[in-house]
């Protein structure tokens, strides 16, 4: 039975019993690891608390006959707090991101600068203004697209490669979800499907492909250009790795403006 | 893998939805060898539980009779409506009796991850009980875990614009515990809500 150790953030948690649950870590030395939380519901618990959207070191085993391992001890490093003033936006936020580390990371393989990526990001999303959390979710989430190999191309056309500012006329943009990005206006097909947005738009995306949290949490974005933004990437990264990449956590946000409306 | 009869497997199969059991042949085991009689009231318990227990109307917690014992006892605080996740919460409240006044069961909590939003949960009928009943204060008592502080965040904004007083149940060191064991949150919350003494 080998004993480790590792600073980690919670993606998921599912209950499996009267007081056990499956927890699923993104941990700096590990990757993406599922470890089962013996009696971790109950008040009686020794050891510390499993908090969501917080920085915690765990140690735990694997056991020599079965193949899942077990949280043995849990330490709180930083807790970040989504109860701030829009604090159901930065809980929505926070949770698609976990949402889609739990869908995109490979199980085991440690990605330790995107692990500190998402830390930073856990805490833009206690401090930001709550204007400024829909440019900061953009920024991380094309920046983890990046880092795992799904880069959409933004600054040249998926084509040709040729710079598209020197190639694309006209007030629109157009993506092309197969290709993986802007298609410049020589290449456009009339019989191919692409999702269309205006020019300025298309300059925040790919202002947000390069900006770094702190830049990205200058800008701020309104709602129906988010839900865009989004949209494009939910289907590129769908059509990419042929699931559906639609998250819980963005419809949920979708639900709040409708029930606000 | 073991090999059983027809029957035998398909109470497997049944025992195994249940929490915490598995795919475990020893409770089938168990069941074959009670008599006829006890194995018998069992099953009529599950079947008389499932055909007589339903919803409360009003509070939405589960209940034998329409409204529930709790809605119609008049000796509870009419005025004071605790407001929970689940029945077991208020199951909980109730064993506990330092609260007499009524419940209103949400039936899950917010949940991002889950998609669980606003519409999935029992909060337009709460609304009704407020506008419609003469409610004086509202404890929102959701797990004090990240989607129960959501939750009673949404719904501290939906109610305060009533007019009605809504409290959050208090946070901090379970009774009997020590302090040194006890994480750095529930420490900060604990003392956040220290009360003269």
């Amino acid at each position: 039975m080998s004993i480790e150790k590792s600073e980690a953030v919670i993606l998921k948690s599912f209950n499996w019993s009267e007081s056990s649950r499956t927890v699923v870590f993104f941990t700096l030395n590990f990757g993406r690891l599922a470890l089962v939380d013996k009696g971790g519901r109950s008040l009686k618990t020794k050891r510390g608390r499993l908090i969501p959207f917080s920085r915690m070191e765990i140690t735990f085993y694997h056991s020599e006959k079965e193949s899942r391992g077990y949280i043995s001890d849990a330490e709180l490093l930083e807790v970040f707090s989504m109860e701030k003033d829009g604090g159901l936006g930065r809980l929505a936020y926070s949770s698609a991101a976990c949402e889609l580390l739990l869908k995109l990371l490979p199980e085991e393989q440690p990605q330790k600068q995107l692990y500190h990526y998402l830390v930073s990001f856990l805490k833009h999303m206690e401090k930001d203004d709550k204007k400024y959390l829909p440019a900061v979710f953009i920024a991380f989430y094309l920046r983890l697209l990046s880092q795992l190999g799904y880069h959409p191309s933004l600054a040249y056309c998926a084509s040709c490669g040729n710079d598209i500012n020197n190639t694309t006329t006209g007030n629109q943009v157009f993506f092309d979800v197969r290709r993986g990005g802007i298609i410049c206006t020589t290449c456009q097909k009339p019989t191919d499907d692409y999702i269309s947005f205006p020019k300025e738009t298309y300059k925040l995306l790919s202002a947000l492909q390069t900006a770094s949290l702190n830049e990205a949490a200058t800008l701020p974005i309104g709602y129906q250009k988010a839900a865009l933004l989004l949209e494009v990437l939910t289907k590129f990264i769908g059509n990419q790795t042929g699931d559906s990449m639609n998250l819980n956590s963005l419809a949920f946000i979708e639900k709040l403006k409708n029930g606000q409306q | 893998m073991f090999k059983s009869a027809g029957s035998v497997e398909r109470l497997v199969n049944q025992l195994a939805r249940l929490p915490g059991i598995g795919r475990n042949t020893r409770l089938a085991f168990h069941i074959l060898k009670l008599s006829k009689e006890e194995a018998f009231e069992l099953a009529d318990a599950i079947h008389e539980v499932k055909e007589k227990v339903g919803f409360c109307s009003v509070c939405n917690n589960i209940s034998e009779t329409d409204p529930c014992q709790t809605c119609s006892d008049p000796s509870r605080q009419q005025d004071i409506i605790c407001v929970v996740e689940d029945s077991s919460d208020a199951a909980a409240i109730d064993k506990a009796e330092g609260f007499k006044g009524l419940f209103h069961v949400l039936d899950g909590r917010l949940s991002p991850l889950d998609g669980i939003g606003p519409d999935d949960l029992k909060i337009k009928s709460l609304l009704e009980r407020i506008k419609n009943n003469n409610i004086s204060e509202i404890i929102i008592a959701t797990n004090p875990n990240v989607e129960g502080e959501a939750t009673a965040i949404y719904l501290s904004r939906l109610l305060k614009p009533m007019g009605v007083k809504v409290t959050r149940i208090a946070r901090g060191l379970p009774v009997g515990s020590d302090l040194e064991y006890a994480d750095a949150v529930t420490l900060t919350r604990a003392l956040e809500g220290r009360q003269d003494i």
